[in-house]
């Protein structure tokens, strides 16, 4: 009897190691409930259905889930919807905020391709309704002076000038020590000056892009237009409409208020006529 | 008895009738009574007198004695009845007098009697015996009737309890008559304060948040009136009266506060819907007494009310959710007719019930081939009736819907996710709404007379069916390696630094060691030490040379002269010039001398006589020190 204990025990604890892996395989192959959301969505898109598919689309974003995929097809849900007549307030800016989200969050040449065009189009559509309502069109007035310089290049490359600025400065100042001809010091104190020059201008880029990164996110228009208002909420004088679908950065918030920039505009908006992209 | 025996006898009667009644109308008038005879400790009972004359107007209404009670509030109101009844006028002057009497003690009591003074005379009524049990054994009493309510209060109004059920506003009332939810331990103000409440302080996005607004007034003062009212402001909510019209006067309650009587009327009753998340406040209400008795500030104000608001949890949140639907809804769509003609329409009903803040709008299933026209809504809101607390009601959207596709068209289905914050869960009321059998149309180039318009989006591309394509965020250099980025930044101008720093360091210690290596001290160190080593041995032309050595050095060291170069005598007057005594500048003289010879004596000098001049050199050198 003692005998056939162990190869029972044995057996048994065979079967039971090969079902807990059998169902530990089962769940890593079942797909997630995002996964099924996101099907779902999709399928609803192909049925065309785009309001049904917006609701999915946006419980993923809800979820959490950044991805550049998931927020091009739920740009393309919001086009969708405007297509088949079912257009509501926000829908376009709402398409322009997938579509723009897509393109900052991929790093595939295509789908960017895809969504710049689709955002194109978008804009486009947008433009000519305000066009026909006697509006402006305009959708980029460009950057300040100083961010425009501080997105010349990547922070990675303001630090390697930083670096190499310093490296120059160091090497000259050690020439200008070393060296007897009178030429020879001049021109490494020209050197180091210059170095030294570089490395301020590209550490300070550095550290201002780098804030500038944390502390600021982009945002799209999402409402029929955002009036710029100042502090006490009310509406600047002259200061142009933020029309729908145009990109912004939302530089602040405050109960019920976004501060964006848009342009030499820096103003506060409602906080629900900008959502800010996904990172 | 004879018929006319019988007339006397009637008219006799009848005017001896006449007579009392005359003589009993001339006395005042007086009832005093109480609510109840039997009450427990703690409780108040009211003490009610009426007073008419049709001679005097009545006047000072006292209670009399009130042994075993307090009296806790009083009121008094004169009255006047005038009546005409053929041709004569009769003036009837009264007066109205009640005192509330709280029981402190068990026992059998008298209060009163209850006097009143009519023109000269007092007149007076009762007493009357009250028993006070311990408090919680008297007898269930209904609530004591307002004193300046014009009704009385009292029986007068038989419609008042049915119209206070109807309206939800019947109020539980403890044993003392008044209602323990009112009570306050203290009260803000005198005569009369505004006090504001909240049924709860923490709530999610959309949750219905009630406030009420009460008027506190002491019941032993008159009404003082309320002037210059301020409401209070609810700027991050969605504010739902409860009440159709705030201005209509409400039921009359009684509380409790810090020991004394006070009428608490109703003024404000809200529901709130927070329209984000935060610490949001609910302003003071703020007003001034007209007529105060007091000398102190007229002006009152509620509390400030804080509400902290959060959002629904993520947790589990249904697809399609909006921030701020919350509450418990219920939806049911009815779509007519079921069979129409491809393009034509049907009418679709939503009727969207429940208790909370309806939504306003609610998006129906866009899809391709169905057109929506905007809604036509119709709303119900309000207080739910059998819960007057709760805001709520019905909002129905009809729907004009046009089907452009044939055959059998599924029209789908509209959800309305919710946050229910009494099961605490999120849910999702539903309503299908039916296919509608679309038969193709049959009027001939019937498609072809409507023209579409051109598509802006026909050159959209199609949705893609797997997820991905996510680029991962790049790690910046300077965050990256934040050490190996400072070090190189700082390496060659900090290493520059720090060479130059060294180097310049190690100049001046080699400069300080040369000047050291130079000075008279040092070299008299040196040659003090040959002179110490030529000591020990025997050679005495040696030690004669290393002690005139050290007696150059000395005297350059100590005295600042150099004899090196000094001939016949000339030792001798540089070291008195500068300083030295004539008997030690003569011995140095002497000593360079002998030792001069001995070196360059021919023969060999003995060893003996140049350890004596060492000897006296060292004597001579200690006392150069002495000197300098």
């Amino acid at each position: 009897m003692k005998g056939l204990r162990l190869p029972v025990a044995l057996a048994l604890a065979i079967v039971a190691l090969a079902a807990s892996t059998t169902t530990l395989t089962a769940r890593a192959d079942a797909p997630s409930e995002d996964d099924t959301l996101f099907q779902t969505a999709v399928q609803r898109m192909k049925e065309g259905k785009p309001g049904e598919a917006i609701v999915d689309f946006e419980a993923l974003a809800d979820h959490g889930v950044v991805d550049a995929t998931v927020s091009f097809d739920r740009g393309l849900a919001y086009v969708s919807r405007v297509r088949v007549g079912g257009e509501q307030p926000g829908d376009l800016g709402q398409a322009a905020h997938g579509l723009v989200e897509a393109k900052h969050l991929t790093n595939d040449r295509a789908l960017s391709l895809e969504a710049a065009r689709a955002l194109g189009l978008v804009r486009a559509e947008v433009g000519r309704r305000r066009a026909r309502a006697g509006e402006p069109v305009e959708f980029d007035p460009g950057l300040a002076l100083g961010p425009s310089f501080l997105r010349l290049l990547p922070e990675d490359v303001w630090a390697l000038l930083a670096v190499l600025g310093s490296v120059v400065l160091g090497v000259s100042l050690f020439v200008r020590r070393a060296a007897s001809e009178r030429r020879s010091r001049i021109a490494a104190a020209v050197t180091a000056v210059l170095a030294s020059l570089l490395a301020l201008l590209a550490t300070t880029s550095l550290f201002a892009a780098r804030h500038q990164r944390l502390t600021a996110t982009e945002g799209v228009i999402v409402s029929a237009g955002a009036r710029p208002r100042d502090e006490r909420g009310l509406v600047i004088a002259n200061a142009p409409v933020v029309p729908e679908a145009a990109e912004v950065e939302i530089v602040g918030h405050r109960a019920g208020w976004a501060q964006v920039r848009w342009g030499n505009v820096v103003a506060w908006i409602p906080s629900g006529s900008v959502r800010p992209l996904a990172e | 008895m004879t018929c006319g025996a019988r007339r006397v006898s009637f008219w006799v009667l009848v005017v001896a009738l006449l007579v009392v009644r005359t003589a009993r109308a001339e006395d005042p008038e007086m009832t005093a009574t109480v609510d109840t005879q039997r009450l427990g400790v703690g409780e108040v009972l009211r003490l009610t007198l009426h007073v008419a004359s049709r001679q005097f107007q009545p006047a000072h209404a006292s209670p009399g004695a009130t042994p075993g009670f307090t009296v806790v509030g009083s009121s008094s109101g004169p009255s006047q009845q005038v009546t005409i009844t053929n041709g004569r006028m009769v003036t009837q002057h009264g007066l109205d007098a009640a005192w509330t009497l709280r029981a402190d003690k068990v026992g059998t009591w008298s209060v009163g009697p209850v006097s009143v003074q009519v023109g000269s005379n007092t007149s007076r009524a009762g007493p009357i015996r009250i028993t006070v049990v311990p408090a919680g054994k008297g007898p269930p009493r209904a609530p004591p009737p307002d004193p300046f309510d014009p009704f009385g209060g009292g029986g007068l109004d038989p419609f008042k309890s049915l119209l206070d059920s109807l309206n939800g506003q019947a109020q539980p009332h403890d044993t003392y008559g008044t209602d323990p939810k009112l009570a306050m331990d203290s009260a803000p103000g005198t005569v009369a304060f505004l006090h504001a409440t909240v049924d709860t302080t923490s709530a999610v996005v959309g949750q219905q948040v009630t406030v009420s607004m009460y008027l506190y007034v002491d019941t032993s003062t008159r009404d003082p009136g309320m002037v210059d009212i301020h409401e209070a402001t609810a700027a991050d909510f969605v504010k739902r009266p409860l009440f159709e019209d705030d201005n209509n006067d409400r039921a009359v309650s009684r509380a409790n506060v810090g020991g004394r009587l006070f009428n608490v009327r109703l003024l404000r009753k809200w529901a709130l819907f927070p329209i984000k998340a935060g610490d949001l406040v609910v302003t003071p209400m703020e007003m001034t007494l007209q007529r105060s008795r007091t000398t102190g500030d007229p002006s009152r104000k509620s509390e400030l009310l804080t509400i902290h608001v959060t959002e629904p949890p993520t947790e589990r949140r249904p697809p399609g959710y909006q921030l701020g639907d919350v509450g418990k809804f219920t939806l049911t769509a009815d779509t007519t007719p079921r069979d129409i003609e491809e393009d034509g329409a049907v009418g679709v009903t939503l009727s969207l019930r429940g208790t909370g803040n309806l939504p306003a709008m609610i998006t129906p299933p866009a899809q391709a081939g169905l057109e929506w026209l905007a809604p036509e809504v119709h709303e119900k809101v309000g207080p739910v009736q059998g819960q007057p607390e709760m805001f709520g009601g019905s909002r129905t959207f009809t729907y004009v819907l046009r089907i452009h596709k044939p055959g059998e068209v599924h029209l789908g289905s509209i959800s309305l996710p919710f946050w229910d914050p009494t099961a605490n869960r999120y849910d999702v009321a539903v309503a299908d709404l039916g296919t509608v059998t679309v038969r193709p149309n049959a009027t001939p180039g019937g498609k072809a007379v409507k023209e579409l318009p051109p598509d802006p989006f026909s050159a959209v591309p199609d949705v893609l069916a797997q997820m991905g394509r996510t680029k991962t965020p790049a790690t910046q250099l300077a965050e990256g390696h934040p050490a190996l980025f400072w070090l190189a930044l700082g390496f060659t101008p900090l290493g520059f630094v720090v060479f130059s720093t060294a180097s310049r360091a190690v100049s001046v210690l080699r400069e300080r060691s040369a000047e050291r290596a130079a000075s008279p001290e040092t070299d008299l160190k040196a040659k003090l030490s040959v002179a110490e080593r030529a000591a020990k041995g025997d050679d005495a032309r040696a030690l004669s040379s290393a002690t005139a050595r050290v007696l150059e050095a000395a005297t350059l060291a100590y005295a600042e002269v150099n004899v090196r170069d000094a001939r016949g005598g000339e030792a001798k007057e540089r070291l008195v010039v500068a300083g030295v005594t004539e008997a030690v500048a003569n011995q140095i003289d002497e000593l360079l001398v002998a030792c001069a010879s001995a070196r360059f004596s021919p023969d060999a000098p003995e060893l003996s006589l140049a350890r004596d001049r060492w000897t006296a050199t060292r004597g001579v050198i200690q006392v150069l020190r002495s000197a300098s």
